[in-house]
């Protein structure tokens, strides 16, 4: 099985421990094995330029198309221009971490109207198998 | 605004100052003193006096310290030609003077109000019972009472809890909130009209003792009207928002894999 996500200059990865957590960065070095210099760049997502463990990242599919440690405004530029904040969102990863952090922010009474409707929804899923087991059983 | 945290310049390492949900809560003096390390302070005790001119200050003169007026002494008028007329008679000293310093009581300074009510907590909010005759209902809360217990009602008609009082401690605030702008004016809840009769206690006859108790518990007629009075204008509002009742008509409970610590309520 082939590897698809590298740690290389540009790949776009989540933040996953530290105060930074949940938020995206973008490679711009590695120091050594262990360490990579990120960036967000910081005025699109919040991440200031510093090392990080490679452990603390999750890499993601999307990569930037930059030299070693761009500055900030060349960053921004290169970002902006992959739309990797909506792209990320339109992902997989993306949604799976939004629909995580809306049921985390699921008060009492969402989750009694989330009940409701898996209820509802069970009850057309099993009206639907009734009728194709009973479509099945006529032949 | 003030940080929660201090942070020690000598070995960074970090104590919590106050746990306080809102800084605002923290009364934190105003000081031109500055913090060192340990919870000592830059400038000492005498040297704080002078510059926050505590000494420019009038003393504020405590009722009771002012020494009661001595009674003035009675000027008496008397008879005979030579007694010189009129006597002055001094009031006279206490009979008892303890052989020993006696202690003085510690001072009572405590204004009874009732129980901080969480922020959480406001009129018309859903609360979670956790104990009690109505453990896992969802209820709407009205206001608190002086003695610091929450007035609610289920509404009665949509759970079956009446109109009642609870602890704060057992109960848990959800950010659902009923709209209660129209509901009357709940003046007459008071904690005495909750107050349970208190019972007689009388020697018991033995038949008396062994008799079975029957006794129906009978809900006085004021009561339900001050039920219905209430739970009007309520369900009326619940009914605005959708699946509002079945909400507060079902029962809370954890499922598995839930963790009340990490839920948001």
């Amino acid at each position: 099985m082939p590897f698809h996500r590298f740690v290389e200059i540009g790949r776009v990865a989540l933040v996953n421990y530290g105060a930074d957590t949940g938020k995206l960065c973008t490679i711009l070095d590695v120091i050594d094995q262990n360490r990579v210099l990120i960036d967000g760049p910081f005025p699109v997502t919040g991440v200031k330029r510093q090392q990080i463990p490679i452990r603390w990242l999750a890499l993601t599919d999307f990569k930037v198309h930059i030299g070693r440690a761009t500055r900030n405004k060349a960053l921004v530029k290169a970002f902006n221009g992959s739309a990797i904040t909506t792209k990320f969102a339109q992902s997989a990863f993306g949604k799976k971490l939004a629909a995580k952090t809306k049921r985390a922010a699921m008060t009492d009474f969402d989750r009694f109207k989330v009940m409701l409707a898996k209820k509802k929804r069970s009850v057309l899923i099993n009206q639907e198998l009734a009728k194709l087991k009973k479509a099945q059983a006529k032949k | 605004s003030p940080s929660r945290w201090f942070v020690c310049s000598l070995c960074s390492s970090r104590r919590q100052l106050w746990t306080y949900s809102s800084p605002s809560m923290a009364r934190t003096p105003k000081t031109r003193n500055t913090p060192l390390a340990g919870g000592i302070m830059k400038l000492s005790k005498s040297v704080m006096h002078k510059k926050a001119g505590r000494w420019h200050r009038p003393k504020k003169v405590v009722e009771s310290q002012k020494a009661a007026a001595a009674p003035a002494p009675v000027v008496k008028q008397i008879g005979g030609e030579k007694n010189n007329g009129q006597r002055t008679i001094l009031p006279k000293g206490p009979k008892f003077y303890a052989a020993e310093d006696v202690p003085k009581p510690l001072s009572k300074i405590r204004a009874v109000r009732p129980t901080r009510l969480r922020s959480s907590i406001t009129p018309g909010t859903v609360l979670i019972l956790l104990a009690g005759r109505f453990r896992g209902r969802r209820v709407v809360f009205l206001k608190q009472l002086p003695s610091g217990l929450l007035l609610i009602s289920g509404p009665y008609r949509i759970n079956g809890v009446p109109i009642r009082r609870v602890n704060q401690a057992y109960v848990i605030a959800t950010s659902t909130k009923v709209d209660v702008s129209g509901v009357p004016s709940l003046d007459k809840f008071t904690d005495a009209y909750f107050k349970k009769p208190s019972k007689v206690a009388g020697k018991k006859s033995e038949e008396e003792f062994f008799a079975a108790e029957e006794k129906k518990k009978e809900i006085a007629p004021e009561r339900k009207d001050d039920q219905k009075l209430v739970d009007e204008s309520l369900i009326a509002a619940i009914k605005k928002v959708p699946t509002l009742r079945q909400y507060l008509g079902a029962r809370f409970s954890l499922r598995k894999g839930q963790k009340p610590h990490e839920m948001k309520f």
